[in-house]
């Protein structure tokens, strides 16, 4: 038993030195980048060292996000469901939060009105989930396409809601946005961290994150999801129903994509403005992916991701290069992430580790 | 509604259609060699910037830009193709990744080649001349067939030379083979990674063209993410059209009308807001993909009834 422990931590370890290499090759490709196209060359590593230390403030903000996206993407790639959707889920969930907080009593009491906030966000986003899940289960039809060209109907519903009903009547400028929120709908920030808008929502993050671990790893419902992903048909022979776990990964996804949208409207932003989401849900793909889809890890990337992103954001600050270089790493993560996904070599150590396992019993 | 209105709804069916045509051509092509391909995003978005770029830098010439375009395109695919054929990467999380590795590169060479954000226009560009037709621009609702840019009557020729290459020729043969079953096709002497290879370097340049059409010839300037999901749109049209060019090039002309009809609803003033009025494109799009995966569904149901059917008989 002991072993087996053994085993697992240096698989684990393993895991996780390869994507830290794999981060090492990004950095150094996206460095190159950079000295090419004459700006200072460092100026990546810098950022992120900053962002590690000085001003991990900044870096907790963009985490939060990240990492509940990438847990979004997470649950429903263990039932080999790909939901691109969780931008567009976002979007549903920060659209239904405003319009459940502007209409919240200026009397009422911070805490319910957060949980009806919450509540109504989460309940946009799984119904918005729901339909291409149920276009999947009933039609056949491929979510990864449907899910894609529903982000961009998210995207012009908020656009609609914020040039029509909920724009902010006040407001005479161009600018497409609803009326700030009263502060009795305002999710804390973390006063440690200050003036940065670091927020509770890292707190529901780890919530999340502790709950999916358990589900996955503790519950038949875990053992059924990944069932159902590796092997529907056994799944069927078992009794398991895969239409109905599918569904319900697609609205626990959908869930937490609309929980992204009310953290940001309620915590970070005040307000619903029109294209505030600098594409969370698609960064999901690439942090679940970084983490091998174990929920665990997927904080971790978030955090890391998190780092490249406030240290993208500081770097054009203070040195003028643009931080689109950071998408660029995360690109180079993502297409190197695509091969190394099954890389056989890799499989074959695992397998070997696999058999000692068998023989040491 | 008069005539003059029909034509020129017509003709913005036509001009909002070529650039979706070209994109759909080019997943047509993978799709048939079993390349699941949802990079044609990222593959015009990254053709629309070289465009522009190549006009700013050869004095405003759009021959040379669109040649620049295909040409940049299908080297940027070349890494996809490398990537889904050497390291037998996910197809579906390749797609994704050259998407969100074009949009950030186009914007960061936008800010390290031109020094601007958003959005960069040429100061020189010489636009293409649109074509007029002799005969054809002086009948009425067939005159918005005239007056198109080279790229339409392009998509339009390349409709045709993809039929051939697909159900004439050998060539086309493998693509088909390799796609169907890539074991069969090894037997049969085809080496899978080269036509893969192939399909993906032609949709890349194709994609390319697409993009070049968007930046130089649609508008005259390259704006950050200007492709907005026409790749997926695409890529719909080719599914809807079940991967035939004919049917394909219907189905993006579909596509174009919703679009152009949107626009005239604008136009004439009806009260729909704007926002509303663009989403019409992705939910066709996605009605389409609804209609095609279900009837899909049944065809393959029906085939194994018929199987049963066949064994019950025998």
């Amino acid at each position: 038993m002991k072993n087996k422990e053994n085993n697992r931590i240096i698989a684990a370890a393993g895991v996780a030195g390869k994507q830290i290499s794999l981060i090492i090759i990004a950095v150094i490709i996206a460095t190159v980048f950079l000295a090419v196209s004459d700006y200072e060359p460092f100026a990546i590593v810098n950022g992120l060292i900053r962002a590690m230390t000085k001003d991990i403030a900044g870096t907790i903000r963009w985490a939060t996000p990240l990492a509940l996206a990438g847990l979004a993407v997470c649950v429903t790639y263990k039932a080999e469901v790909f939901n691109l959707g969780v931008d567009g889920q976002l979007y549903m969930g920060a659209a239904a939060a405003t319009a459940v907080a502007v209409n919240i009593p200026a009397s009422m009491n911070t805490g319910v009105s957060l949980v009806v906030i919450f509540a109504a966000a989460m309940l946009a986003g799984a119904m918005f989930a729901m339909i291409p899940a149920l276009m999947k289960v009933y039609l056949n039809t491929n979510e990864v396409v449907s899910t894609l060209l529903l982000n961009f109907i998210a995207v012009l519903f908020v656009e609609y809601l914020v040039t029509g009903p909920l724009r902010d009547p006040e407001s005479s400028t161009n600018m497409n946005a609803s009326a700030i929120l009263r502060e009795n709908t305002w999710l804390p920030r973390l006063s440690y961290f200050a003036p940065s808008s670091a927020n509770i929502g890292f707190y529901i993050t780890i919530l999340v994150m502790l709950a999916m671990t358990f589900v996955f790893y503790k519950m038949a419902f875990g053992h059924e999801i990944k069932i159902v992903g590796s092997n529907p048909v056994l799944a069927q022979y078992a009794g398991m129903k895969p239409k109905k776990t599918i569904l319900q990964v697609m609205a626990c996804s959908g869930a937490i994509g609309g929980m992204i949208g009310a953290i940001e409207v309620t915590a970070v932003q005040h307000r619903l403005l029109a294209g505030f989401n600098p594409d969370f849900g698609m960064s999901g793909i690439v942090v679940t992916l970084l983490a091998n889809n174990n929920p665990i890890g997927v904080l971790f990337s978030g955090i890391f991701f998190g780092a490249l992103k406030n240290g993208g954001i500081n770097m054009e600050r203070t040195t003028g290069v643009p931080a689109a270089v950071t998408d660029i790493v995360t690109a180079i993560i993502f297409i190197i992430i695509s091969a190394a996904f099954v890389l056989p070599r890799f499989k074959k150590i695992m397998k070997v580790g696999k058999a000692q396992d068998k023989g040491g019993k | 509604m008069n005539i003059a209105i029909i034509s020129d709804t017509l003709a913005s069916t036509i001009r909002i259609a070529t650039p979706l045509l070209l994109m759909a051509l080019g997943g047509l092509l993978c799709q048939r060699a079993g390349v699941f391909n949802i990079a044609l995003e990222g593959f015009s978005l990254i053709g629309a910037f070289a465009a522009i770029a190549v006009v700013q830098f050869t004095g405003g010439n759009v021959w040379i830009g669109l040649l620049g375009a295909a040409a940049v395109g299908a080297v940027y695919s070349s890494l996809y193709a490398l990537f889904v054929t050497r390291f037998k990467a996910n197809h579906i999380i390749a797609s994704i990744a050259m998407n969100t590795l074009a949009a950030g590169l186009t914007s960061y060479l936008l800010r390290s080649m031109f020094e601007v954000q958003g959005a960069y226009s040429p100061d020189n560009i010489n636009k293409l001349d649109m074509i007029q037709i002799p005969v054809l621009k002086n009948i009425p609702i067939l005159n918005c067939l005239s007056g198109q840019s080279i790229m339409t009557y392009f998509a339009i020729a390349m409709v045709a030379v993809i039929y051939i290459l697909l159900f004439r020729t050998k060539a086309g043969l493998n693509i088909c083979a390799v796609g169907e079953s890539e074991d069969a096709a090894k037997t049969a002497g085809v080496r899978p990674g080269l036509v893969r290879l192939q399909v993906i370097l032609a949709s890349g340049a194709l994609c390319g063209l697409a993009g070049a059409y968007l930046s130089t010839i649609s508008v005259s300037q390259f704006s950050e993410d200007m492709v907005q999901g026409r790749g997926f749109n695409a890529f719909t049209a080719f599914v809807f059209g079940n991967a035939h060019p004919a049917a394909t090039a219907l189905v993006s002309l579909l596509f174009g009308f919703a679009d152009a009809i949107g626009i005239r609803i604008e136009l004439i003033g009806m009260n729909i807001p704007p926002s509303i009025i663009k989403m019409f494109p992705y939910i066709l799009a996605i009605v389409a993909l609804a209609i095609s995966s279900y009837t899909m569904k049944l065809k393959i149901k029906g085939v194994v009834g018929n199987k049963k059917k066949k064994e019950k008989l025998a």
